[in-house]
């Protein structure tokens, strides 16, 4: 275990920096590429911190379960492709719908958390998740 | 015979340049001097210079549209003097783009290229979606949209044997083999895929010119509306509902999410354009078909820009941060494809 401040906290203090301080001190190509910099370790530290936090839903149980493999993520995610891509596995399956509806709102809430589509999903699956429980584990 | 390819990457090279660039242009005036010549974008692809032609009488405003270096004789990329010509054609049908003042020929010692001119008007999405002197523009531009669009698809161009051909099928097939080159498997592009084959939509009986880019950053914007369509390499003969649905494609609306057109109108405006310069109107099926493989080939697109940067030929911070964008269409594509009914 490292040392406090953590991680996610001296990413932020690095973005600050980046945003407050240095940006206003450069010409317009200059301040366009630091704000893309100051995106990126925004997309690291959203990782960081989703990764940290309780309650997380566990991926590779629910691929474990979906493609009935153990292995690796990046195998399992083949696998699952495979099973989509011939037929055998369809979003009728509401095992198959939650996952990817999971999985992409937890990928997109690190990468682009502001993403029109990314709020309007979050809303439906909020909603949807309170009218219907989920009926499986590990969700 | 093909002069060597001319290297204009280094500054050193600008007079040279200036030199050459002076004798095309005197082609067309002669005695005409080249002004305030200056470098605009430098891409994979090509290149983009900005200058002035100036005459005993006249200031013109200019583009050099120039293909890179190591570039000329890329297959798969649409050569710019085709393009030229495309867009020279365009204009003889009525369709509002920038006046093709000179194609470059072997002899002018500067590659492959064209010289265009420079049109007063924004590009920007957030300036158009937000921007005050805008407000009546983004009234009339999806129907503006819609008119200029009928306009491209009937454009005669059966004499451009650059143009490929390809079906509805052809494009699900190209792109996903695309994706798979990229050995990056995505369960949602996965189901997207297996969504189009299975929704694919006939072939129109008559393939028609495509743009294939038209969306924000090749629309040109003034005041009164849609004052020029810009970039045309990616234009091929297809189902022209393909444009209809790429300019419906989310990641264009920039926050807009409720106006499907570039974030700034309906589909019903769009169509109501098309139907009035065709008499055509366009089968909303149809067009969500393409919007949904719009936004799958976004998607893959980002994947491309990732693949770039892992492969280390772009490692900028620019370059990751799009490949990252993939995932906003898998959100996009989710929401259409397997919609959340409580």
């Amino acid at each position: 275990m490292q040392d406090l401040p953590d991680n996610t906290a001296l990413l932020a203090s690095v973005e600050a920096f980046l945003k407050d301080e240095v940006m206003p001190q450069l010409d317009a190509a200059g301040a366009f590429r630091a704000r893309v910099s100051t995106n990126v370790l925004g997309i690291v530290r959203r990782h960081l911190e989703q990764a940290g936090r309780d309650g997380v839903h566990d991926e590779r149980e629910l691929l474990t379960q979906l493609t009935g493999k153990k292995g690796t993520l990046a195998g399992q995610t083949a696998e699952l492709c495979q099973l989509i891509a011939s037929g055998n596995l369809t979003p009728d399956d509401p095992r198959l719908r939650d996952y990817l509806w999971l999985t992409t709102l937890a990928k997109v809430g690190v990468d682009q958390p502001k993403y029109s589509g990314y709020r309007r999903a979050r809303e439906e699956w909020a909603e949807f998740r309170e009218a219907t429980p989920p009926q499986h584990p590990h969700l | 015979m093909a002069d060597p390819a001319p290297d204009l990457q280094g500054p050193a090279n600008g007079g040279d340049m200036a030199e050459k660039l002076t004798r095309v242009v005197q082609r067309l005036h002669p005695g005409a001097r080249v002004e305030n010549l200056s470098r605009l974008t430098g891409g994979a692809n090509q290149q983009m210079w900005s200058l002035d032609v100036v005459t005993d009488t006249d200031r013109l405003p200019m583009i050099l549209r120039q293909a890179s270096s190591w570039n000329q004789d890329a297959e798969n990329v649409m050569q710019l003097e085709n393009e030229a010509r495309l867009v020279m054609r365009a204009g003889e049908g009525g369709v509002p783009v920038p006046r093709v003042h000179e194609i470059l020929q072997p002899g002018d010692g500067l590659g492959n290229g064209y010289l265009m001119a420079r049109v007063e008007g924004e590009t920007l999405p957030p300036k158009i979606l937000k921007g005050e002197q805008y407000v009546a523009a983004r009234d009339v531009l999806a129907r503006q949209c819609g008119e200029v669009l009928a306009d491209i698809h009937r454009l005669p161009v059966d004499d451009f044997t650059f143009l490929n051909s390809l079906t509805p099928g052809d494009m699900v097939e190209s792109l996903y083999q695309e994706y798979q080159g990229y050995g990056e498997p995505r369960p949602v592009f996965e189901l997207a895929f297996r969504w189009l084959r299975d929704n694919l939509p006939e072939t129109p009986k008559t393939l028609t010119l495509v743009h294939g880019d038209f969306r924000h950053g090749n629309l040109m914007v003034n005041e009164s509306g849609l004052a020029s369509v810009l970039d045309w390499e990616l234009a091929f003969l297809g189902d022209p509902m393909a444009d209809l649905g790429w300019l419906c494609v989310n990641s264009w609306r920039f926050g807009n999410i409720d106006r499907p057109v570039g974030g700034f109108g309906t589909r019903e405006q769009l169509f109501d354009g098309y139907e009035a310069a065709s008499g055509q109107r366009p089968d909303p099926k149809r067009v969500r078909f393409w919007e949904i493989l719009g936004t799958l080939r976004w998607g893959i697109m980002c994947q491309s820009m990732a693949a770039s940067f892992v492969a280390g030929h772009d490692t900028s911070p620019e370059r990751g941060a799009i490949g990252r964008r993939a995932s906003e269409t898998e959100v996009d594509l989710l929401r259409e494809l397997v919609p959340l009914n409580p």
